[in-house]
């Protein structure tokens, strides 16, 4: 220890030493860990035997004080918080690249963009239904955009555009225009049950169904609950089309007409003005449909 | 200062503190006293400021070492090189002061100078990481740990003294120039 090499080290590695204290982050001297670990494990055959003789000779004890494990819950909870969040945010970017997969296919012969943006705010009367979505036409959003939720729920479409924001007209919103829909007999096949549905201020959509009647039998074709609704309107872009309203909610007798059934439908997703993230579905050349 | 006792003598207490200091531990409370620091203590009483000041910084990297935590949102342990080194640092300094003033052959003196040290090394650890909280973001509560550290350093002086009947003995094996060797230590072989 006297040699003067190891006297001129001295003061550089007391330098190092307060470099590392005070400054290089715990994060960058991950790998001290690992001496500690050769060290704990050459210092094992004096703590290991002492550590045993303690135990057998007092009763078994945690070092943390009332106010470290105080601590150490918090932060264990606060991990647990986080590890949850994470993977609920997991189970959202999920949904989200199977809405985007779904939404490439479903719109294969119909160039769209797809983009998510988030719910930014609400209209100040929450009865108009109205969402500021942080999206406008610096992004490629136009009045020809719809507005999905997770599982291609069909939210509302895009009313106004600015530059950076875009408003959101939701299809329950009270005094909103009927929609033209049709109530999905078979998967896969546009067949269906013609109706139109009006919002009625609940969150849900009523409207009478059309007559139709089984060819073979001739009896009426009756919307069972549970069937699936898309949207069947020409008024609406022609990137909206079929998009799933939502389910049958119950069926009803129409008191004016014996031979039409009233139905109610819900969207799958059930408070659309909560919604966070929005999935805009924007047609890339102009389409058909008038607001 | 004979470099192979020296690494016996680390190696004995480093595993009666990685051992003893759970066990140790005042009630439900983190408060533990510290054997390594008592053998540091006992080097600074005896060696040169040379011998000390290694002796401080080879004992103080292996407290750092083997001082795992975790930082939030990680699952691995982290480690810090240089907190315990550097308090060591300059608590040994203290005690090299003080040294002149002290009855080196009492044992009180070991506890003394033990407390008065490990205090010092305190603080300064604990000023480290609280200023570590800049650039760490680490579960820290300066007060909570300033206050451990103090009751450790009274506990440490207080368990420096049986310490000393043992470690005073051991002074000319150490090979330090100003070790104890009368009273409680070994008569020399003349």
């Amino acid at each position: 220890m006297q040699t003067p090499l190891i006297q001129r080290v001295l003061p550089v590695i007391i330098g190092v030493l307060v470099v590392f204290a005070l400054v290089v982050p715990a994060r960058v001297q991950g790998w001290a860990a690992s001496i500690g670990n050769a060290v704990t494990v050459l210092s094992a055959p004096v703590s290991g035997p002492v550590l045993r003789l303690a135990n057998m000779l007092g009763p078994n004890r945690s070092r943390a004080s009332d106010d470290g494990m105080r601590v150490l819950e918090e932060e264990n909870e606060r991990i647990k918080h986080e590890f949850l969040a994470l993977q609920q945010e997991n189970d959202r970017l999920r949904q989200v690249i199977r809405d985007l997969q779904s939404g490439l296919a479903l719109a294969d012969n119909l160039p769209v963009r797809l983009l998510e943006a988030p719910v930014v705010g609400t209209g100040s009367d929450p009865d108009t239904g109205m969402l500021t979505i942080k999206a406008g036409s610096a992004q490629g959003v136009n009045t020809d955009a719809v507005g999905l939720a997770p599982g291609l729920q069909l939210m509302g479409r895009v009313v106004a555009v600015s530059e950076r924001t875009c408003t959101l007209r939701l299809i329950t919103s009270k005094g909103g225009e009927a929609l033209t829909a049709m109530v999905m007999l078979r998967d896969n096949v546009p067949d269906g049950l013609t109706c139109t549905l009006t919002p009625v201020g609940d969150g849900s959509l009523k409207g009478p169904v059309s007559d139709r009647r089984d060819p073979n039998t001739n009896s009426p074709i009756e919307p069972q609950p549970g069937q699936t609704v898309r949207l069947d309107d020409p008024r609406w872009p022609r990137a909206s089309r079929m998009l799933k309203l939502g389910v049958v909610e119950s069926v009803e007798p129409n008191p004016n007409q014996p031979l039409r059934r009233i139905i109610t439908v819900r969207p799958t997703v059930l408070d659309l003005e909560r919604v966070s993230d929005v999935m805009l579905c924007t047609p890339t050349e102009p389409s058909g449909g008038k607001p | 200062m004979k470099a192979v006792t020296f690494a016996l003598l680390a190696w004995v207490f480093l595993g009666l503190e990685l051992g003893l200091k759970a066990a140790l531990g005042f009630g439900q409370t983190s408060v533990a006293p510290s054997f390594v620091f008592v053998l540091l203590t006992f080097i600074a009483m005896a060696a040169t400021p040379k011998q000390t000041a290694w002796s401080a910084i080879i004992l103080g990297v292996l407290m750092d070492v083997t001082n795992q935590f975790y930082l939030k949102g990680r699952l691995q342990p982290a480690v810090v090189i240089g907190p315990n080194a550097v308090s060591y640092l300059v608590a040994s300094q203290l005690v090299l002061t003080l040294r002149g003033v002290m009855i080196r052959r009492n044992p009180f003196t070991l506890g003394f100078l033990a407390f008065v040290g490990s205090l010092v090394a305190s603080v300064v650890f604990v000023g480290i990481f609280s200023l570590r909280t800049l650039v760490d973001d680490r579960v820290w509560q300066t007060s909570h740990e300033l206050w451990t550290g103090v009751k450790s350093s009274l506990y440490t002086g207080v368990a420096a003294v049986p310490l000393s009947l043992v470690l005073m003995p051991l002074g000319p094996l150490l090979g330090m120039p100003g070790a104890q060797t009368r009273r409680f230590a070994r008569p020399p072989q003349s």
